[in-house]
C-alpha cells in the first residue's frame, strides 16, 4: 500500500481534474507531488510523524456543524476540526484559555468579557476575530438564521434563552451579558456545540457548511461519506503546531465483533466503543493497549412516579439492584459502583459519603414490597437494545423478580428507544434504563440535569414534576452551580442529592461506567482521557 | 439464508414477453415505494424527536423539545398529513428526485452514486467467485456420481448454502483477518490511501485515472466479504451443476453422441456445459435476489460501504429518504438483473429464440 | 389418465410407508435429526432441571462444570437449559411460517391454476410482486414495523415465502385442471372448493409436499437470521438465533456459547433440506434422478 501522504488537494478539486478524462496520468503526477513534498517536510520533524490515525465510530450522517447534532462520531470530527473560547482537557476539570486568551467576569456574574487570541488562522486562510464568534454563536440563538441545515438541533440554544446580549466592542473583544449568573458558562463554552466557525465560510457555505466545516482546529475537512467515514488532514497553521499524524479517519464500524476484530488486526487505531465483553481478552493481546478510562458516565433507571406512585416500592426496587453483578457481567469490570450518586468519580464534586443512597439490600427490598402491598405486582421494564442496555435489563428484571415483583422485559432499538423514554403513555414506560454522558466534567451536567423537575428526565421520563415539592430543585440547582467556592459547592450538591433521594427516589444509580479506549500498540500520545468521553484530542497522537 | 427453489419457473417465450416486462418495472417500482412508504412510517420511533434533543438533552425542558420537534418535523416535511407526503414522495420519484436524507441532508442519489457501485461490486465479484466454485463441484460431482465425492459434495454444497451469513462473515474475519492476519476485514479500500472516485468502481477509476495500485488493495478488500456471500450460492449451483449434467447426460442426443464414440470431456464441452447454462443462468437470476439480501448483512459485519449498509444505517436512524431510496435501488437491481437474465435466457436456448 | 391418478395416490402411501424414504446414510440421518430435534423441541424441557432465564454469579463457567453439563453463559444461565428450551422458538417459527406459506402459497396457486384467465392473470402478478423484493428484506420490513417476535416472525416468514409455494401450485393445478378426472367432477355437479380441495389436492400432494418440506428449510434459516438481527425473540427467552448474536461476543474467549447455538441451527437446517431432497426423490417424479 502506498502512503501519499499529506496534501492540500480538496476532494471537490480531484473530481473536477478527475472529470477530464485521459488525464489520469498527470493526477498521479500531482498526487505523487503532493506526497513527496509532504514526506521531505515531516522528515525534518524529529518524533514519528506522518501516517493515517482510523478511529471507529457509532456512525457518520457525513455533515460535521456544532448546530446540528447527528452522532457522536459527527460530533467527534467538529471536536478536531474546530476550536472554542475555552477548553477542557480532561486531565484537569477546569476551562482554560483557548481562542480566548484571557476573560474577567463581572461581580454581579452577569457579564463575560473575553479577550480573544490573536494571529490564528482558519483553514481557509481567514483571521480568527471576534466576528467569528458571533457569526457561530448567533446561527444557533436566532431561529430565523439562514446558515441552519434543515433538521439540526442546536445545543446552544438553551445559552440563547439566558443571554441579554452578545457584543463585540472591537475586532478582539467579545461580551456576553447574561440575564441569570451562570457559572457553568466558561464550561459550556468549551462544549463541541460552542465551536467556533470561519465566518467567510459561514456566508460561502451557508446551510450546507456542516459539508465543509472551517475551524482553527488541529485537522481540516477532507471528505465525508455518510454511513462510512469522514477523513480530515492536519492542518499546518494550527496554532500549537502540526499536529504529528497527516490524516485522521473517522469510520463507521457498527458490528460489536468487527470492532474487537479490526482493533486486533490494525485496520482500526483506536475506539472508544470497544465491547465490554472483549476487554478482558484485548488486556491479554500484544497487539493492542487498553486503556483503564475514566468511569465517567452515569448508568441508571428511571422511574415513573406516575407508574409507581409508592415512595417506598421505588426505594425497594433501587435497594433490589445487584450492582455488583452488573459491573461483572453487563460491564466486565469497566464500571465502579455510583459511590457519589448520580456524580462521577472524576468529577470534583464527586462525594463518596453519598455510597448508602445505592447500597443493594434485598432482604429490605422484600419487606417495603410486602409493606406496601406490592408483592406480585407487574412492573415494566425497557431498554435499548445495544451495548451494555439490554443485559441489564435482564439482570435487573431478575432482582426486581427475587424481591416478588412480577417482571415485563422490552428491549428496542435505540432510535424507538428514543422516542419510547419521551412518551409517558407507554406501555412500558415503568422502569427505564438509561444513560448520561456528560461532554464536559460538571455536576451541572449531571445532577443538574436529572434532578431538574423541567426537561427530558424531571418531564417525560419519570414525571418527577408532577411531585409536591420538586419544583423547588429548579432553583435549589440554580444555587448550587453558581457557588463560587468548589468546597461549598460540593456539599450543596451533596445536600441536594441525598434529599432528592431519600424524598423522591425517582432515579435509581446503576453503576459509574466508561467507554473503555483501546487503540494499536504503535499508537502514542493520544488523549484517551478525553476519548472515553467521546472527545477527540488527537492533535499530539502519532501512530 | 438461500431461497431454494427447485422447480425453475416458466420462463418468458418471446422477446415481446421482455419488452412487456420492462414496461411492468416501473409498475413494480410504485408498488415497492408504496411498501416502503407505509412500513417506514410503521416503524416506531421519529426522527424529529432523536434529532429535536441531540447533544443537549439535558439543558432543554419539555416544551422546548417538543417545540424543537415540531419545528423539525415542519421543516422535513412530517408534519403533513400522510397521504400528502406519499404523493410529494410519488411525485419526486417520478421526476427522479430521491429527496435528502433527515440527517445531514445528504442528496440520496449522491448516497446511491456511492454505494450502489460499492455493492455491484460485491455482488458480481461473488456471482462469479460462486459460479467458478458451483460449476467445478457440480461436474465433479455428476461425473463421480454415486461415489463418495458425490455424497461429500452435496453435504458440503447443502452446508454452504445452509449457513447463515453472518456465521461466515465472523468466521472470516476472525480466520483470516486476526489469526492468520492475510486479509484486512472491513472497508472497500485501505484509509490511508487517496481514492477520488469518478465512477466509483474501483477497477475502472484505477484504468480510467492511471492508478494500477488501486487494484491490489482493492481486491485485497473485496475478497473476504465476496467469497463470504459466494459460498451460500456456490452449493446452490452446485446442486444445479449436477442435477442438469445428470440430466443431459441422461438424455438421448448424449446417448448418441456417446456411441458415436466421443470421448466424456467432449461430450460435457459440446454439450453438457451449453444445456446446463440455462438453468445456471435461470438461478443466478433468482438467487441474485438473495444475493443483495445477504449483502445487507455482509455488508454490515465487513462495515462495507454498500447499499446494504445505507439501508440498514436509514432504517436504525429512521431516515425515511435513506431507507426509501436504498430498497428501491436495490428492488430495482433485482428487476433489471432479471431482464438481463431473460435476455441471456434467450441467447443461450436456440429454441426459444425461433419462438 | 385415471391410472396416473392412482398410481400417484398409492405412491404417497407407499413412499410413507418407508418403502423409498430414508434410503441412504444421509437420507436417514436426516430425517432422524429432524425427529430429535422435534422430540427435544417438544418434550426436552421436562426433562431439564435448571431455569434457561435464572441469572447466577457462576459466569462462564466451562464445559463439564460441577451442574452446568455444558456450562454457563455471561449471565451465569446454564447453557444446557438454554440449548434446550432454545430449540422452541426456531422450530416453533419455522414449523408455523411453513404452515402459513404453504396455506397462502396453496390456496392461491390452486385457484389461480383452476380457475385461470383473469382471476390466474391478476393472482400470479401479486406473487410476482412479492418475488420481486428480495425476501429478506420483506421479512425485515414487516417483522420491524410490527414487534419482534413469534407472531411477526411467522407473518413475515410466511407471506415471504408463500410466492414460490403458489408459482409450483399454479403449475400443478393448471396441469391437474385438464385431468379426466376433474372434467368428471364437474360435470357431476361437485362445486369449486370441493374439487379443489378433495379431488386435486390429494394428487398434487407428493411434489408440493417436498417442495414445502424444502421451504421448512428456508423458514429455519430466516428465523436463525432474523433473531440473529435482534427482530425474532426477544431475552430472557432463551433461542438460537438470539444466543448467536449475544455469544458473538465471546468468540475469542468462550467461543462454545457462539459454536454450539450455531451448530445445532446448521444442522436442523442441513436435515430439513436432506429431508425435502429424500421426500422430492421419493414423490416427485421429475424430480427423481
Amino acid at each position: 500500500m502506498k502512503e501519499l501522504g499529506n496534501h492540500a488537494v480538496s476532494r471537490r478539486q480531484m473530481l473536477r481534474g478527475a472529470s477530464i478524462l485521459g488525464m489520469g496520468a498527470g493526477l498521479t503526477g500531482l498526487l505523487a507531488a503532493c506526497g513527496v513534498a509532504a514526506e521531505e517536510k515531516d522528515a525534518s520533524g524529529g518524533a514519528k510523524t506522518g501516517g493515517t490515525l482510523t478511529l471507529a465510530i457509532d456512525g457518520t450522517s457525513a455533515v460535521n456543524d456544532p448546530a446540528f447534532y447527528t452522532t457522536l462520531g459527527d460530533w467527534m470530527a467538529v471536536d478536531a476540526i474546530c476550536r472554542g473560547l475555552t477548553f477542557i482537557s480532561f486531565e484537569s476539570n477546569e476551562p482554560q484559555a483557548d481562542l480566548a486568551e484571557s476573560w474577567t467576569i463581572s461581580d454581579d456574574g452577569l457579564v463575560y468579557t473575553f479577550k480573544l487570541r490573536q494571529g490564528v488562522t482558519f483553514h481557509d486562510g481567514t483571521t480568527f476575530t471576534s466576528a467569528d464568534v458571533l457569526a457561530s454563536f448567533n446561527r444557533q440563538f436566532n431561529d430565523a438564521d439562514k446558515t441552519l441545515p434543515k433538521g439540526s438541533s442546536r445545543p446552544l440554544k438553551s445559552v440563547g434563552a439566558n443571554l441579554a446580549a452578545l457584543t463585540a466592542p472591537d475586532a478582539n473583544t467579545v461580551v456576553v451579558k447574561l440575564i441569570k449568573p451562570d457559572r457553568t458558562l466558561l464550561g459550556r463554552l468549551s462544549d463541541i456545540g460552542a465551536r467556533i466557525i470561519s465566518k467567510a465560510a459561514l456566508e460561502k457555505y451557508g446551510a450546507d457548511i456542516g459539508k465543509n466545516l472551517i475551524g482553527t482546529g488541529p485537522f481540516k475537512f477532507s471528505a465525508a461519506t455518510s454511513g462510512q467515514s469522514i477523513t480530515l488532514e492536519a492542518f499546518d497553521k494550527f496554532r500549537l503546531g502540526k499536529p504529528p499524524i497527516d490524516r485522521l479517519v473517522l469510520q463507521q464500524v457498527t458490528d460489536p465483533s468487527t470492532i474487537v476484530s479490526s482493533l486486533l488486526s490494525g485496520d482500526i487505531s483506536a475506539t472508544q466503543f470497544t465491547p465490554y465483553s472483549a476487554l478482558e481478552q484485548l488486556k491479554g493481546d500484544d497487539a493492542v493497549t487498553v486503556y483503564d478510562t475514566p468511569k465517567s458516565f452515569d448508568a441508571f433507571m428511571m422511574m415513573d412516579v406516575r407508574r409507581i406512585p409508592e415512595l417506598e416500592v421505588r426505594k425497594a426496587i433501587n435497594m433490589a439492584i445487584d450492582r455488583q453483578a452488573l459491573i461483572a457481567q453487563a460491564f466486565f469490570g469497566a464500571a465502579v459502583l455510583p459511590d457519589g450518586y448520580t456524580i462521577p468519580p472524576n468529577q470534583d464534586a464527586h462525594d463518596p459519603s453519598l455510597a448508602d443512597l445505592s447500597a443493594t439490600n434485598v432482604e429490605e427490598a422484600k419487606k417495603l414490597i410486602q409493606a406496601a402491598g406490592a408483592t406480585g405486582r407487574t412492573v415494566r421494564l425497557m431498554a435499548a437494545s445495544d451495548s451494555w442496555h439490554p443485559k441489564a435489563a435482564q439482570i435487573i428484571a431478575q432482582n426486581l423478580t427475587d424481591i416478588g415483583l412480577k417482571v415485563e422485559t422490552d428491549s428496542v432499538d435505540p432510535a424507538a428507544y428514543f422516542n419510547r423514554l419521551y412518551d409517558p403513555a407507554d406501555k412500558f414506560h415503568d422502569l427505564m434504563i438509561w444513560e448520561r454522558n456528560g461532554y464536559y466534567p460538571d455536576a451541572d451536567d449531571m445532577i443538574g440535569s436529572l434532578a431538574k423537575p423541567s426537561g427530558v428526565y424531571g418531564e417525560f421520563m419519570s414525571g418527577f414534576n408532577t411531585l409536591d415539592g420538586s419544583a423547588a430543585y429548579a432553583d435549589m440547582l440554580f444555587e448550587a452551580k453558581n457557588i463560587e467556592d468548589a468546597a461549598a459547592r460540593k456539599a450543596k450538591y451533596t445536600e441536594i442529592q441525598r434529599e432528592w433521594a431519600e424524598k423522591y427516589m425517582t432515579l435509581a444509580m446503576l453503576v459509574n461506567g466508561s467507554n473503555p479506549v483501546v487503540s494499536g500498540k504503535g499508537v502514542e500520545g493520544m488523549n484517551w482521557r478525553a476519548l472515553g468521553n467521546h472527545r477527540c484530542y488527537m492533535d499530539n497522537a502519532s501512530v | 439464508m438461500t431461497t431454494m427453489t427447485i422447480t425453475v419457473p416458466p420462463r418468458l417465450r418471446t422477446p415481446w414477453l421482455i419488452v412487456k416486462r420492462l414496461l411492468a418495472v416501473p409498475l413494480v417500482m410504485l408498488a415497492l415505494a408504496t411498501l416502503v412508504f407505509i412500513a417506514m412510517r410503521l416503524l416506531p420511533g421519529s426522527p424529529a424527536t432523536s434529532l429535536a434533543a441531540g447533544g443537549s438533552s439535558g439543558n432543554m425542558t419539555a416544551a422546548e423539545i417538543t417545540a424543537n420537534a415540531a419545528k423539525i418535523n415542519e421543516a422535513l416535511g412530517l408534519d403533513k398529513p400522510l397521504y400528502e407526503q406519499y404523493f410529494t414522495f410519488l411525485g419526486d420519484l417520478l421526476t427522479m428526485d430521491l429527496g435528502h436524507s433527515f440527517y445531514g441532508n445528504n442528496s440520496i442519489t449522491k448516497l446511491l452514486g456511492d454505494s450502489l457501485p460499492a455493492t455491484i461490486e460485491l455482488t458480481v465479484a461473488s456471482m462469479l467467485i460462486a459460479v467458478l466454485i458451483g460449476m467445478v463441484t457440480g461436474v465433479l460431482a455428476a461425473l463421480r456420481r454415486g461415489t463418495w465425492i458425490d455424497t461429500a459434495t452435496r453435504a458440503i454444497g447443502t452446508v454452504s448454502f445452509s449457513l447463515p451469513w453472518f456465521a461466515l462473515g465472523v468466521l472470516s474475519i476472525v480466520v483470516f483477518g486476526v489469526w492468520l492476519r492475510w486479509l484486512p476485514v472491513i472497508g472497500r479500500l485501505p484509509n490511508a490511501l487517496d481514492y477520488q472516485p469518478f465512477t466509483n468502481f474501483v477497477l475502472l477509476d484505477a484504468i480510467l485515472q492511471d492508478r494500477p495500485e488501486l487494484i491490489l488493495p482493492w481486491l485485497e478488500h473485496l475478497l473476504l466479504p465476496a467469497t463470504t456471500l459466494a459460498l451460500s450460492m456456490a452449493g446452490f449451483i452446485t446442486r444445479i451443476v449436477r442435477a442438469s449434467v445428470l440430466e443431459v447426460l441422461g438424455d438421448d442426443f448424449v446417448r448418441t453422441a456417446r456411441m458415436k464414440g466421443l470421448s466424456n470431456g467432449t461430450i460435457l464441452r459440446r454439450h453438457v456445459l451449453r444445456n446446463s447454462a440455462l438453468p445456471i443462468v435461470t438461478v443466478l437470476g433468482l438467487q441474485f435476489g438473495s444475493l443483495l439480501g445477504g449483502s445487507v448483512i455482509t455488508e454490515t459485519v465487513f462495515s462495507y460501504p454498500g447499499v446494504g449498509n445505507m439501508l440498514v444505517n436509514g432504517i436504525l436512524q429512521r431516515d425515511y429518504p435513506i431507507v426509501q431510496g436504498a430498497a428501491l435501488s436495490i428492488a430495482l437491481l433485482f428487476t433489471l438483473v432479471n431482464v438481463v437474465v431473460d435476455l441471456l435466457y434467450l441467447a443461450l436456448d436456440p429454441r426459444l429464440r425461433k419462438a | 389418465m385415471s391410472d396416473t391418478t392412482t398410481v400417484a395416490r398409492s405412491g404417497l402411501r407407499s413412499a410413507f410407508a418407508g418403502r423409498r424414504l430414508g434410503r441412504g446414510p444421509l437420507a436417514a440421518t436426516s430425517w432422524l435429526v429432524v425427529a430429535l430435534f422435534v422430540v427435544i423441541a417438544a418434550v426436552g424441557p421436562l426433562f431439564v432441571g435448571a431455569d434457561p432465564a435464572r441469572n447466577t454469579n457462576d459466569t462462564l463457567l466451562g464445559l463439564g462444570a460441577a451442574g452446568h453439563l455444558l456450562g454457563t453463559d455471561d449471565l451465569g444461565r446454564d447453557e444446557l437449559a438454554r440449548m434446550v428450551h432454545g430449540a422452541r422458538p426456531l422450530l416453533l417459527v419455522s414449523f408455523l411460517s411453513t404452515a402459513l406459506a404453504a396455506l397462502l402459497g396453496i390456496s392461491v396457486g390452486m385457484i389461480a391454476g383452476y380457475a385461470g384467465g383473469r382471476v390466474e392473470w391478476v393472482l400470479m402478478r401479486l406473487m410476482d410482486l412479492a418475488l420481486a423484493f428480495p425476501s429478506m428484506l420483506l421479512i425485515i420490513l414487516i417483522v420491524s414495523a410490527w414487534n419482534p417476535g413469534v407472531a411477526s416472525l411467522v407473518v413475515g416468514i410466511g407471506i415471504a415465502l408463500a410466492p414460490g409455494l403458489a408459482r409450483l401450485a399454479r403449475a400443478l393445478a393448471t396441469r391437474e385442471a385438464g385431468r379426466d378426472y376433474v372434467m368428471a367432477a364437474k360435470l357431476g355437479g361437485t362445486r369449486g372448493p370441493r374439487i379443489l380441495v378433495q379431488e386435486m389436492l390429494p394428487n398434487m400432494a407428493g411434489p408440493m409436499l417436498a417442495q414445502v418440506v424444502m421451504t421448512l428449510s428456508v423458514a429455519a434459516g430466516f428465523a436463525a437470521g432474523l433473531s440473529y438481527l435482534g427482530l425474532g425473540i426477544q431475552p430472557p427467552t432463551p433461542d438460537w438465533g438470539y444466543m448467536v448474536q449475544a455469544g458473538q461476543e465471546f468468540l475469542y474467549t468462550a467461543p462454545r456459547l457462539v459454536v454450539m447455538p450455531a451448530a445445532a441451527t446448521l444442522l436442523f437446517v442441513v436435515a430439513c433440506n436432506f429431508v425435502g431432497d429424500d421426500l422430492r426423490d421419493a414423490l416427485d417424479p421429475r424430480g427423481s434422478r
